[in-house]
């Protein structure tokens, strides 16, 4: 296992959260679309830290970043749910008073 | 100078400034309360307004009689701040330094030499003969203390613009006068056209606007000053743009001459100038023919040597002004409203100017620009008393003999017409005859100029005299009962009237005033070589004359000939009618491609059916991955997270794209 | 090992902000249900607070937390102009907050944790720090956005900025992570010096970080094409909310992009130059001519702060030269004008209800002659027209852009600011030269909120008129970055 091999699959999360957001309808399928991009990168941050700078930076950055990741789904869940309430749909491409 | 002699060079023009600022803050203060208060006050407020003026009108006399006195040069008259003493410390310190960052100083500076002070007489001599004439002209309108509060407002951006010693300062006032135009453009908002021509004024102006400004960041960029007597005596040690080429200096030419074109109705920027007629006639004739609308002619002349350093701006100048003066000279010919044939009378005469000054006569320039206040204002306050009269009616066709019932009035509109016509002797004959005297010096295309202008001296002579003809000889054809009506006006709107016509006489003779002999220094160029050929007075007059007596002859003894000529000539009339398509293409263009493009492009065009297409098109992509996935139906909210990534795959193709 | 001494005392006025933020929640938790508690008080007092804390750390000459956390000139600029702005913003609040319904102690406890995040935003010396600052603002703003729990609009706008942001989020991280792997620190000025001599692998990761990271950026600050949540969420969020998102975050957001790529990136000034150039082109022209279209005022207001941050990009391409300066300027300048114009649709809300198309203002100036008045002169600054803070600041930022040598972008800018007069003015026209239509609907304007107006419009003249001060001490913020 090298630092490339690490790279290729946090690019390969990457894309995969990328197109789970783009594709699902269900907004807590998107959330995870987003975990996924979030933890693509805490994979690339841990990776350079253990293979590539040789300080702690990266790593202690990761632990930031999951908590951050938890503090926004906490909300984003929040938000989903009162829309749930008022629209009795989880689908996203539903809210669409907005527009123009 | 001892302290007592430099005294009202620091401290007159700030006190100038400061009167019809003070009437307006009053007026705008107070004007509910007066509006709702007893009569006398609404008559006190008209009163105070033109009290300022006429004390701003003596003050500036005063200083500019001791300018003339002291015969200083125009570099000692620069005026950062007044030093009165207060506060104490270093005059130069004073907390009126405007901006100063980044090596961009702008002071507060005002400059006062023969050119500014000659705009400052006019601006306030004519501006208050024009605030008397509304005393009488507005006195049944019920808003009339907002006007005056407008017009009050209007002088003080006039004077700032004048005295600006700074473009940035000049800039100001410009706007503010544009702003001041505006509002009294569309005085009497609640007619849909009156609010609609302000709206236009307004935006043709902004286009200007952008000219001026861009201009401005050029000029700093490259000349690293803002000061417009630094960048005057630069612009001599710059090495001038040849012809045909644009350099900076030229750049920073043609791009002030847009501005300019705006605030001076010249093509293709000419078109909001008629509509504002829609105004009251005082404001057309203090703001649309007097003042504002020769702020561009003033802008080029206080340049000149700029201009001056670049012969390609010079030539587009002045072949715009000549187009334009031409152009709006034969639009004049077939108008029917009163207002209207004055208006294109106006943009036509500034078309003059810019032919003058873009052939490097800039004295001839702010010359015509001196007679031609006198001269418009004159006649558009005539205009006014006579719409007055006739109780606000304006068509030409339903006026005629109306020298008999309104004879002040009837005789002073035939000075003004003589004297925009060129007839010997009177003020417009001899700026005119400078004007194209001049424009053999033009850098290029001197004689066609020289032809053009003969020719539209030619027309001007022949629309002003008809339309002195259809309005005030032969006999009424309006109906009864507003011939029964018809009055002359009250005294306070004769006596301007009075006033002009003897300034339309008088300003023009050599022996009283030599305006282009007392503007000679302001403009730092070599003796201006003008070729007075032997036969251009003669021909003048002789164009003039023709004018006139093809004019007489048709609009009184053959009245018949107009009527069939324009049955001859009928598309000629239509295009001239339609005043060369000029609105209707503008129309098309604002409303089709600006307001629809932006509406069917970007809202219903890129937010709904493109953002719709790529969201469906990646849906397609995810069924060929995933091969279960049908067509997806389109989300907006990752339709945008699709443009974000979208976006992002263009930064990063770009950045990442091997070079 | 001594454990390393940490000075605290740079971090006070964000300390001071989240204790208020804390005790403003705990007040609520002791207030009796259905009723609530006095947050606009205590965030009065917090803010002016703050405010004294950052007077007293500027006389001191600001400070640094562990390397992290930085206060300089540039930060004391920025926390003066936020903290303003969170004293507007909570002028605003308790009538509107009255007024929709939705007068809860959570609005002022995550008022002031984003303006927390804002202020970490600014002085983030780190890349750690800028990301967390960044989520902690806007976290709280993503829930402020659906504050409004019974409507719709509300609640989508909430999710599309909360789905778009957190995907925008998600890019800027990954860039931070190439960055880091480029140049093996996180600190932004360890990262320039490694990124000055770089590898040909270091200089891939690190071209591609910086595109990511302008992703991110571009997301905060409104950029085309990363803006389309905009006009959204500024139409569906509370409006006083619409108001700290547009005069705060924008601030805040461009603080930082100045921060991280005048310290961090210079050396790849080359390649990002272009694209932010780019991007300021198609964010001025998309932003203005969307505001065209518009009759919805919310909506066009929020096109408008989508094209002004095409302006304010047009001089960032400028930086680090005086752009960085023009920019400062003028996000004080947009910051009150955008607080005043939604704001004075706020302070007329009036049972849920608030004015939002030209018919409902039309006659206004007959009605609210002053704020009529307030809003006429915001209005005119948007457009930029003189004598009052736009047309300074607009002449700032176009000269920046010529010096620079971007001479097209200035052309755009002016010529965009032209088409704008026609949106801007339409408003001025319905509140100066119609008839008023029907009923006077609208709430009269609360003190507190015309305290606020007043002070914006007063903002925007006296910068219109004597910019000197404000410019002198955004040139010291500026060179504080160098």
């Amino acid at each position: 296992m090298t630092l490339q091999h690490y790279l290729l699959v946090s690019a390969a999360l990457f894309a995969l959260g990328v197109l789970g957001l783009l594709t699902r309808r269900n907004a807590v399928n998107v959330l995870m679309g987003i975990e996924l991009i979030l933890n693509s990168a805490n994979l690339n941050l841990v990776a350079f830290s253990r293979y590539g700078t040789g300080n702690l930076e990266g790593q202690l950055f990761a632990v930031f970043v999951v908590v951050i990741a938890a503090a926004e789904v906490a909300v984003a869940l929040a938000i989903v749910l009162t829309l749930y309430r008022l629209r009795r749909t989880p689908n996203l491409d539903e809210a669409d008073i907005l527009k123009g | 100078m001892n302290a007592l002699m430099e005294m009202p060079y620091q401290v007159v023009p700030f006190l100038v400034l400061a009167l019809p600022l003070a009437g307006f803050t009053v007026l705008a203060l107070f004007g509910d309360s007066i509006k709702r208060g007893k009569p006398y006050e609404t008559t006190g407020a008209g009163y105070l307004a033109c009290g300022t003026v006429i004390v701003a009108f003596l003050l500036a006399a005063w200083s500019v009689r001791s300018l003339l006195g002291l015969g200083v040069r125009a570099e000692d008259l620069r005026f950062a701040q007044p030093s009165l003493g207060w506060p104490p410390g270093d005059p130069e310190r004073w907390p009126l330094a405007w901006i100063s960052v980044g090596g961009l100083e702008i002071p507060f500076a005002l400059l006062l030499d023969p050119l500014s002070s000659l705009l400052l007489l006019v601006v306030t001599g004519i501006g208050s003969l024009i605030h008397v004439y509304s005393l009488g002209y507005m006195a049944h309108d019920e808003d009339r203390v907002r006007y005056f509060s407008y017009l009050n407002l209007f002088t003080f951006f006039m004077l700032v613009l004048v005295l600006a010693g700074n473009l940035p300062l000049m800039f100001v006032g410009w706007e503010g006068v544009g702003l001041c135009s505006y509002l009294l453009i569309g005085f009497w908002f609640k007619k849909k056209s009156a609010s609609d021509a302000g709206k236009k004024a307004f935006i043709v102006n902004r286009i200007g606007d952008a000219g001026l400004i861009l201009g401005m960041i050029v000029a700093f960029h490259a000349f690293g000053t803002l000061d417009l007597v630094d960048i005057a005596s630069n612009a001599g040690s710059l090495t001038p743009d040849r012809l045909g080429q644009v350099g900076a200096i030229t750049a920073v030419c043609l791009l002030l001459f847009v501005g300019a074109a705006g605030k001076s109705a010249q093509i293709p920027l000419h078109v909001w100038l008629p509509d504002a007629m829609e105004g009251p006639t005082p404001v057309s004739a203090l703001i649309h023919a007097a003042t504002m609308v020769t702020a561009g002619v003033y802008m080029v002349a206080r340049l000149a040597p700029l201009y001056h350093a670049s012969p390609t701006a010079s030539v587009v100048v002045a072949v715009i002004g000549a187009a334009t003066a031409l152009m709006a000279a034969t639009i004049a010919m077939v108008q029917t409203d009163i207002k209207k044939v004055l208006a294109y009378s106006t943009v036509s005469q500034l078309g003059f100017m810019f032919l003058a000054a873009g052939s490097g006569a800039y004295g001839a320039a702010v010359f015509h620009l001196f007679t031609h206040a006198f001269f418009k204002a004159l006649l558009f306050l005539g205009s006014g008393s006579v719409i007055h009269a006739m109780g606000g009616e304006q068509d030409i066709r339903k006026m005629g003999g109306l020298l008999k019932k309104i004879p002040v009035t009837g005789a002073t509109f035939a000075i003004g017409t003589a004297a925009i016509a060129g007839v010997p002797f009177l003020s417009g004959f001899y700026s005119k005859e400078e004007i194209l005297a001049g424009t053999l010096g033009a850098p290029a295309l001197g004689p066609l100029l020289l032809g053009v202008g003969l020719f539209t001296a030619g027309l001007t002579a022949f629309y002003m005299t008809r339309l002195f003809v259809l309005t005030f000889l032969g006999r009424f054809r309006g109906d009864l009962e507003t011939e029964h009506h018809l009055h002359e006006s009250p005294m306070s709107m004769l006596v301007p009237l009075c006033l002009l016509a003897v300034g339309s006489i008088v300003t023009g003779w050599h022996w009283l005033i030599d305006v282009p002999g007392f503007l000679q220094p302001v403009f730092r160029l070599p003796e201006a070589h003008v070729h007075h050929v032997g036969w251009l007075m003669p021909a003048a007059i002789g164009v003039a004359l023709a004018g006139i007596a093809v004019a007489a002859f048709l609009y009184t003894l053959y009245a018949d000939v107009p009527a069939r000529l324009k049955e001859r000539l009928g598309g000629v009339y239509r295009v001239l009618d339609a005043k060369y398509g000029f609105d209707r293409a503008y129309d098309a263009f604002a409303s089709r491609v600006v307001v629809g493009g932006s509406e069917t492009l970007l809202w219903k065009g890129i937010d709904t059916s493109v953002i719709d297409r790529a969201v469906n098109g990646a849906g397609e992509v995810t069924a060929a991955v995933s091969r279960r996935v049908r067509l997806l139906q389109s989300g907006v909210v990752r339709g945008y997270a699709l443009v974000i990534l979208m976006g992002t795959v263009a930064i990063l193709g770009y950045l990442m794209w091997p070079r | 090992m001594t454990p390393p001494v940490v000075d605290v005392l740079p971090a006070i006025p964000a300390l001071i902000l989240a204790v208020t933020g804390l005790a403003v929640l705990l007040a609520q938790a002791f207030t009796p249900r259905g009723q609530a508690a006095p947050g606009a008080p205590f965030s009065l007092a917090g803010l002016l607070a703050a405010l004294v804390a950052v007077y007293l750390l500027a006389a001191r000459g600001g400070g640094d937390l562990g390397g992290t956390y930085v206060v300089d000139a540039f930060s004391l600029y920025f926390h003066a102009l936020i903290i303003g702005v969170g004293l507007v913003v909570v002028l605003l609040s308790p009538s509107y907050l009255r007024a929709t319904g939705i007068d809860r102690g959570e609005y002022y406890t995550l008022v002031l944790f984003s303006l927390v995040g804002m202020l970490g935003l600014v002085s983030c010396r780190e890349l750690v720090s800028l990301f967390v600052s960044l989520e902690v603002m806007s976290v709280a703003l993503y829930a402020l956005a659906g504050l409004h729990r019974a409507r719709p609009e509300s609640q989508e706008a909430a999710l599309k900025y909360f789905i778009t942001g957190a995907f925008s989020s998600g890019f800027l991280l990954y860039g931070i992570a190439l960055l880091y792997g480029a140049s093996g620190s996180t600190s932004l000025v360890a990262v320039g010096a490694a990124l000055r001599t770089p590898g040909p692998a270091t200089a891939a990761l690190a071209t591609m970080g910086t595109g990511l990271l302008l992703v991110g950026f571009g997301f905060k600050v409104a950029s085309v094409p990363f803006h389309m949540w905009a006009p959204d969420v500024y139409e569906g969020a509370p409006t006083t909310i619409t108001a700290l998102m547009s005069a705060g975050v924008k601030a805040a957001a461009f603080g930082a992009l100045l921060r991280v790529f005048g310290q961090a990136l210079p050396a790849l000034a080359a390649s990002w130059q272009p694209a932010v150039a780019a991007l300021a082109v198609v964010t001025m022209v998309v932003g203005n001519l969307g505001a065209l279209a518009q009759s919805n005022l919310k909506r066009m207001l929020a096109y408008s702060s989508v094209a002004h941050a095409g302006y304010l990009l047009a001089a960032v391409v400028a930086a680090p030269g005086i752009g960085v300066e023009a920019v400062l300027f003028y996000l004080v300048a947009y910051a009150a004008v955008n607080l005043g114009g939604f704001g004075a649709l706020a302070a007329l809300a009036r049972q849920g209800r608030e004015p939002l198309s030209l018919d409902d203002v039309a006659g206004l100036a007959s009605r609210r002659p002053a704020l009529a008045a307030a809003l006429a002169v915001y209005l005119i600054s948007l457009t930029g027209v003189p004598v009052s803070a736009g047309f300074v600041g607009k002449f700032f930022l176009f000269r920046a852009a010529v010096n620079a040598g971007w001479t097209s972008l200035a052309v755009i800018g002016v010529l965009m600011s032209v088409v704008s007069a026609y949106y801007y003015l339409r408003v001025v026209v319905a509140m100066y030269m119609r008839e008023p239509l029907g009923e006077d609907a609208w709430a009269p304007v609360p003190p507190s909120a015309g305290l606020a107006l007043g002070l914006s419009a007063a903002v925007v003249l006296a910068l219109g008129v004597h910019p000197e001060p404000v410019l002198t001490w955004a040139r010291l913020a500026a060179r504080s970055l160098l």
